[in-house]
C-alpha cells in the first residue's frame, strides 16, 4: 500500500462518511417532522442523544487523518463522548413518560372546566393539552345556524395546510370544532380525551346560557304580562270615570235639585222621603263606584310618583319633606310605583286586620331600592296563597320588575315586608 | 257673583252652570279643558274659578295645576277644585302654597246645592274650604303612633271642624260651644299636637293637614 493510495483511500473514507451521515441526519429530521407527536416525543430525546454519538464518529474519522488531538482532547473524544450512548435508553423512558403526562394533564383540566368557565379558557385549556398554541376554537351558534369565533363572528371551519377540523359534538347537536395540528390526528386517544373535557365544559356553559336565558324570557313574559293587566285596570277606570260616574254625578245634581224643589216635605211628606231615600242609594253607589275604581288603578299613582304614602284607610297622599329628598332619582315608572303604593298601603280593604305601620319611606341603595312595611297586626299572612291580602300580587309583581319581596308575619306578630326593587 | 266653570263631562258641565244659575251665580264661561279655562280666566277674571281636577289632554291633574297658576296669575280670582277621589295630596298640593280663597270638595257634592254654593262664597271671601270627608279620613287614619290619641273627643271635633276652615265662632256655632271657649280648646290642641298657634285661619288648616299627614 502505498502512502498516495493509502491516502486517497482515506480521504474517500473521510469524505463518504460524513455525508452518508448528513443524509441520514437529514432524513431524520423530515421524519420526525412528519411523525406523530407520540413518535416525536419518544424519538426526538433519542435523536438528540444521538447528537453526541455522531459528533464522536465525525470527530473520530476526521482527526485521525487531518488533525492531532491534543491529550486533552482526545481523552474527550475517546472516552467521553461514547458515554452519551449509556444516556440513550435514559431518554427514551423519559419520552415516554412525556406521552403519559399528557393524558394525565386531559384529567387535571376536570375540576378546572367543571365550573362557569371564562370565554377562551377553553380554548387555551385545549391548546396547552395538545400542544397546539395555533389551535382555534369555533363555537357552534345556533342563532346564526354555523360556527362564530370566541368574538361571534361567523367562520367556516376549513381544513387547510397542516391544520385540520376536529368536532366536537354534544348530546344536543353540534358544540363546537377545533381547528388543529393535524399531527393530533396521530393519537386519536388523546384528541378524544381532551375532546370530551371540552364538550362537558361547552355543555356545561351552554346549559348555563339555556337556563339564563329561560329565565330573561319568563322575566319579560310575566313583565309584559303584568304590564298588559296594569294597562287593562287604568283603561277600565278610565271608563268608569267618563262613563258611569260622570252619569251618576250627573243624575246625583237633578235629584238634589229635585229635593230642594221639593222643600222641606211640607206639601208632600212622601214625596219629599222618596227623594231622600233616592239620594241616599244614589250617594251609596258613588261611593263605591268610585272605591272600585280606585282599587282598580290608584289614579294618584300616575301622577305623584313614588313619594306617595299610605294614609287613612289606605288612602295615598303626597309626600312632604322627607320623602321627596330621599327618593329624589327614582325614575317615574309606574310600574314600579304601583309596588311601592300597593305596599305603603298595606291591605286597604282589611283596615281592622292590618293596621298599616311605619311605612318607611324608600331607601335606595345603587340601582337598587328597598321599601320596608311594618304593621301590628294579627300576623300569619301568607304571601303564598290567595286569599284577598294582595300579597302574591305584589310579589308577582317585584318579581316581574326583577326584583323580590319577603313577608314575615308570625301569627300574632305583625306583618313586615321587605321589598327591593330595580330602580337603575 | 261671577263664576267660571271648567270640566270636561258636557253632562257635568251643563248641569252645574244650569244648577248655579238657578242658585244665582253667574256662569260667564263653561270650558271643558285647562286651556280654555286658562284662556276664559285672563280674559275676563271671574270672582271663582270651579274646576274639575281630570281634563284633557291627559286626563291626571290638569285642573289641579290650572287651578295653581290661576293662584300664582290672578290672586284675587278664588278656585274651588272639584275631586273625583278623596285624595288628600290633592288638598296640600292645592293649599300648600297659599289656603287663601282656596277650596277642595269632593264632587260628590254638586248633590247637594247649598254646600256647593256655601263652598263657592266661602273661598270668594278668602276662607279655605276642605271637603269634611278629608279630614275624616286623615283623623281616622289607623296609626301605630298616633298623636290625635293625646286629644280629647271634643278636642278632636274641634279639630276636625278647625281643619275644614271653620272659624273659632263657626266651630262654636256648630257645636254650640261659645267662642271663647273653643278658643280655649284650639289652644289646648295646638299646645297638646306641638303646632305653633296662628290666629290666620288657613294657616290653622295647613298647619293641621301637614302635621296629620307627617
Amino acid at each position: 500500500m502505498t502512502p498516495a493510495s493509502s491516502d486517497g483511500e482515506t480521504t474517500s473514507a473521510a469524505t463518504s462518511t460524513p455525508r452518508v451521515i448528513v443524509a441520514v441526519g437529514a432524513v431524520i429530521m423530515r421524519h420526525r417532522w412528519r411523525r406523530t407527536r407520540a413518535v416525536r416525543y419518544v424519538i426526538a430525546p433519542v435523536l438528540w442523544a444521538a447528537g453526541p454519538v455522531v459528533a464522536y464518529l465525525v470527530t473520530r474519522e476526521v482527526a485521525d487523518d487531518f488533525v492531532t488531538l491534543s491529550p486533552t482532547g482526545a481523552r474527550i473524544v475517546y472516552q467521553f463522548l461514547p458515554a452519551g450512548l449509556a444516556v440513550w435508553p435514559l431518554v427514551f423512558l423519559v419520552g415516554l413518560l412525556r406521552t403519559r403526562l399528557d393524558y394525565a394533564r386531559v384529567g387535571a383540566l376536570l375540576p378546572q372546566l367543571a365550573g362557569p368557565v371564562a370565554p377562551g379558557r377553553v380554548r387555551d385549556a385545549l391548546a396547552a393539552t395538545l400542544h397546539d398554541p395555533r389551535l382555534e376554537l369555533l363555537y357552534w351558534s345556533p342563532i346564526t345556524d354555523g360556527y362564530v369565533d370566541l368574538d361571534g363572528h361567523p367562520r367556516e371551519p376549513v381544513a387547510s395546510s397542516g391544520r385540520t377540523v376536529a368536532p366536537i359534538g354534544g348530546e344536543g347537536g353540534p358544540l363546537a370544532v377545533m381547528l388543529v395540528d393535524e399531527i393530533v390526528l396521530q393519537e386519536p386517544a388523546l384528541l378524544q380525551a381532551a375532546g370530551a373535557m371540552a364538550r362537558l365544559a361547552l355543555e356545561n356553559e351552554r346549559l348555563q346560557a339555556e337556563v339564563r336565558s329561560q329565565l330573561v324570557e319568563l322575566r319579560s313574559t310575566t313583565a309584559r304580562l303584568v304590564e298588559a293587566g296594569q294597562d287593562a285596570r287604568q283603561r277600565i277606570e278610565r271608563d268608569l270615570h267618563d262613563g258611569a260616574q260622570q252619569r251618576l254625578l250627573a243624575l246625583s245634581m237633578t235629584l238634589g235639585q229635585a229635593r230642594a224643589r221639593a222643600g222641606d216635605g211640607a206639601a208632600d211628606p212622601r214625596l219629599r222621603g222618596f227623594l231622600d231615600h233616592a239620594a241616599a242609594d244614589l250617594q251609596q253607589a258613588i261611593t263605591e263606584l268610585r272605591e272600585l275604581a280606585r282599587g282598580i288603578h290608584p289614579m294618584l299613582l300616575t301622577q305623584e310618583g313614588p313619594g306617595v304614602r299610605a294614609d287613612g284607610a289606605g288612602r295615598a297622599g303626597a309626600a312632604a319633606g322627607r320623602d321627596q329628598r330621599t327618593i329624589p332619582t327614582l325614575p317615574r315608572h309606574r310600574r314600579v310605583h304601583h309596588v311601592l303604593l300597593r305596599l305603603r298601603g298595606g291591605d286597604q280593604r282589611r283596615p281592622a286586620r292590618r293596621r298599616v305601620g311605619r311605612a318607611r319611606p324608600g331607601h335606595r341603595h345603587g340601582d337598587e331600592m328597598t321599601v320596608r312595611v311594618r304593621d301590628d297586626g294579627v300576623g300569619g299572612a301568607n304571601p303564598t296563597t290567595t286569599g284577598g291580602s294582595g300579597l302574591p300580587g305584589m310579589r308577582d309583581r317585584a318579581v316581574a320588575l326583577g326584583g323580590r319581596m319577603t313577608v314575615t308575619s308570625p301569627t300574632g306578630g305583625g306583618t313586615a315586608i321587605v321589598a327591593r326593587l330595580p330602580c337603575g | 257673583m261671577r263664576v267660571i266653570l271648567a270640566e270636561d263631562s258636557v253632562l257635568l258641565r251643563e248641569g252645574l252652570a244650569r244648577l248655579l244659575g238657578d242658585a244665582d251665580i253667574e256662569v260667564t264661561h263653561a270650558v271643558g279643558d285647562a286651556d280654555a279655562l286658562l284662556a276664559a280666566v285672563d280674559t275676563q277674571p271671574p270672582d271663582v274659578v270651579v274646576t274639575d281636577i281630570r281634563m284633557p289632554p291627559t286626563f291626571t291633574d290638569e285642573g289641579l295645576t290650572a287651578a295653581l297658576t290661576i293662584r300664582a296669575r290672578h290672586p284675587n280670582v278664588a278656585v274651588l277644585v272639584l275631586s273625583q277621589y278623596l285624595e288628600a295630596a290633592y288638598a296640600e298640593r292645592l293649599l300648600r302654597h297659599s289656603a287663601t280663597g282656596a277650596g277642595y270638595l269632593l264632587k260628590d257634592r254638586v248633590n247637594d246645592v247649598t254646600t256647593l254654593c256655601d263652598a263657592i262664597i266661602r273661598v270668594a271671601r278668602g276662607e279655605s274650604v276642605t271637603d269634611p270627608e278629608v279630614i275624616r279620613t286623615l283623623v281616622a287614619r289607623p296609626r301605630l303612633d298616633n298623636p290625635l290619641d293625646r286629644l280629647t273627643h271634643r278636642e278632636r271635633e274641634v279639630l276636625a271642624l278647625m281643619a275644614q276652615g271653620w272659624s273659632n265662632q263657626g266651630i262654636g256655632d256648630r257645636l254650640f260651644l261659645s267662642a271663647k271657649t273653643v278658643e280655649g280648646h284650639v289652644g289646648s290642641i295646638m299646645t297638646r299636637l306641638r303646632i305653633a298657634d296662628s290666629r290666620e285661619e288657613n294657616r290653622r288648616v295647613l298647619a293641621v293637614i301637614r302635621y296629620l299627614r307627617s
